[in-house]
């Protein structure tokens, strides 16, 4: 209930070396988007224990400091201070320019989380679901505006990461070197009915983890990297959307020079700010480079040009005098890149990316659609750790099921490390773990609308980790 | 007529200067119901405050009905991705996949620098 609405919270410009890398930091990542503004902030202290990597530094009654090296930008701190003492780097300013580039062809991505918060920027429910709405809104910023779902992006990745995974329960579970699939699968997915090797699934062991959630891969890679094999090759949908944009949407959809297409994705996370900024994510310049599509003398650039943080995105309709909830819920002429599924949608919350996995994974292994779509046991909700097993029929087994053990982690802190630590001392029972580092899913994430009268945390009363509560 | 003998003796304590035994229960009453009031305030707002998160989450499960509705309930449903597949991307964890939506780069980030090589 946002009685009094949504809260402000400042933004900065990136600065001029933040991108220099050092640290825990290569070059070209953003460094320090998630900064505490030392004369706003009154040591309260609430910031310190809701992070997930311990990256607060500062007593009780002093500033706090984040400290870079350990912070995994996940803006948690940020919707937490009571006095919105924390700001966020905002790329705000270069997307406005680009829209006044008539050249330019900027495609906007919004993520899941952002259509059920955008609303309540501009005094709308909480929750309130805007989808023509929120398009609508974007195309009125600019004749040079596409619409790429990142809930399109979601089902793409569910196809990747979904065969990924099935290959590693069928190499490591099963016992097969390949996978044939077969002609009525082949047939209902679209594809040729291709044999997959799963030899490099010898390097991959269950569980598998999800990889969507930048914050927890930053996580991962500061606090844990050694259970990197277990983490999905795959990409986020963020990053899935970049390349396919840049390369299939822009060469075989919008039939336009890939080098003139702007991505901008719309985020309830400022983690993705960073996650964008990786310098290995530059794949659809490498392929159309490789293929001779781009000049070889074509400047680099990335998959994804820009993150907004939902908030951003509000700022931005609003510099532009527009409120999407004036706009029409009608979507006049529907583009194929619009075009999602319930399981793209729920990526947004806890529980979300498994439950749109199973949904695909069952029909794969099985050749039957599951018996209900809605899989509530990984539902996430309000619980820090769901764990359940879910019954699968499988095929290439001869209809004999298989018991999938599901682990559904709601929020890094106090939730995370025990579940890593099973998996490093290899007591893990787990063959499929999804982590998302904001507690309730993206929709608690960083880039949210702040919502003064509700807490973003979901253990206890008091941001207190949980070993201090079970001490006291 | 001999004024009639108590079999006990009673004085009102030197508090009774300050409040009367009245004026004491009608006080901490009063206070009792501040308090449970203040309690049941704090109680209300407490169990409220997952709301914006759960309402939320539900919007998007609302979202989720209404795609199933449609026909579009699970991925290997989405007519576009079959469409990027069929025109470009061939199939899933094909070489193309690979090269675009797989990504080999998690690096042990405190060994940044120190010869560290990403995770092949």
């Amino acid at each position: 209930m946002s009685l009094f609405g949504t809260k402000k919270i400042a933004t900065f410009a990136p600065p001029k070396d933040a991108r220099k890398g050092g640290g825990t930091y290569l070059p070209g990542e953003l460094k320090g988007i998630i900064k505490i503004n030392t004369e706003k902030c009154v040591a309260c202290d609430t910031c310190r224990p809701h992070c997930p990597a311990e990256a607060i530094n500062g007593k009780l009654g002093e500033p706090h400091v984040i400290d870079v090296d350990r912070c995994i930008a996940c803006g948690q701190c940020l919707v937490n201070c009571p006095f919105q003492a924390i700001e966020q780097m905002t790329q705000l300013d270069e997307v406005s320019a680009k829209l006044r580039d008539p050249n330019t062809l900027v495609v906007f991505a919004p993520a899941p989380a952002v259509r059920v918060a955008l609303a309540e920027e501009f005094g709308g429910k909480t929750g309130e679901l805007t989808v023509g709405r929120m398009y609508n809104a974007f195309k009125k910023l600019g004749n040079n505006v596409k619409i790429y779902d990142i809930n399109l992006a979601a089902d793409q990745t569910i196809w990747e990461e979904g065969m990924e995974f099935i290959c590693k329960v069928l190499y490591h579970v099963v016992g097969l070197k390949e996978w044939e699939i077969d002609e009525e699968t082949a047939k209902a997915l679209g594809i040729e009915p291709v044999t997959i090797n799963l030899e490099w699934c010898e390097h991959h062991p269950l569980p598998h983890f999800t990889s969507c959630c930048p914050g927890w891969i930053r996580w991962m890679e500061l606090y844990a990297p050694a259970v990197r094999p277990h983490v999905s090759g795959t990409k986020s949908p963020q990053q899935i959307f970049g390349p396919s944009a840049k390369t299939w949407a822009a060469l075989k959809v919008w039939k336009v020079d890939p080098r003139n297409v702007y991505n901008v994705t719309i985020m309830p996370c400022t983690a993705k700010i960073f996650e964008a900024s990786r310098p290995e994510f530059k794949s659809a310049y490498k392929y159309l480079k490789e293929h001779g599509i781009i000049p070889e003398e074509t400047p680099e650039f990335p998959d994804v040009d820009a993150v907004l943080t939902t908030r951003d995105m509000a700022e931005l309709l609003r510099k532009n005098g527009i409120n999407p909830l004036e706009m029409p819920e009608e979507i006049e002429n529907p583009e194929p890149t619009e075009i999602y599924t319930g399981g793209g949608t729920i990526f947004g919350t806890s529980g979300g990316v498994t439950e749109a996995a199973l949904r695909m994974a069952y029909f794969v292994l099985s050749g039957q659609e599951p018996p209900k779509w809605d899989i509530y046991p990984v539902r996430g909700y309000t619980t820090g750790i769901r764990e359940t097993v879910i019954p699968i029929p499988v095929k290439l087994l001869g209809g004999k099921t298989f018991d999938l053990h599901v682990c559904v982690v709601n929020g890094t802190r106090n939730h995370l490390p025990q579940i890593v630590n099973e998996v490093l001392e290899a007591k893990s029972k787990f063959h499929w773990i999804e982590v998302m580092n904001c507690p309730g899913g993206c929709v608690d994430g960083g880039g949210q609308p702040v919502n003064g009268m509700g807490t973003g945390w979901i253990d206890g009363l008091f941001p207190i980790p949980n070993e201090v509560w079970k001490s006291v | 007529m001999a004024k009639k003998q108590l079999p006990y003796k009673y004085e009102e304590g030197p508090a009774s200067m300050v409040v009367s035994r009245r004026g004491f229960m009608k006080v901490t009453a009063i206070l009792a119901l501040f308090i449970a009031f203040g309690k049941a305030v704090i109680s209300f707002f407490y169990s409220k405050r997952h709301d914006f998160l759960t309402s939320r989450q539900e919007g998007l499960y609302k979202d989720d009905k209404i795609h199933q509705r449609k026909g579009l309930a699970a991925s290997q449903q989405n007519p576009t991705v079959k469409a990027y597949y069929e025109e470009f991307g061939e199939y899933p964890l094909s070489e193309k996949s690979h090269h675009l939506l797989h990504t080999h780069g998690y690096y042990a980030r405190w060994q940044l620098g120190k010869g560290e090589v990403h995770h092949g």
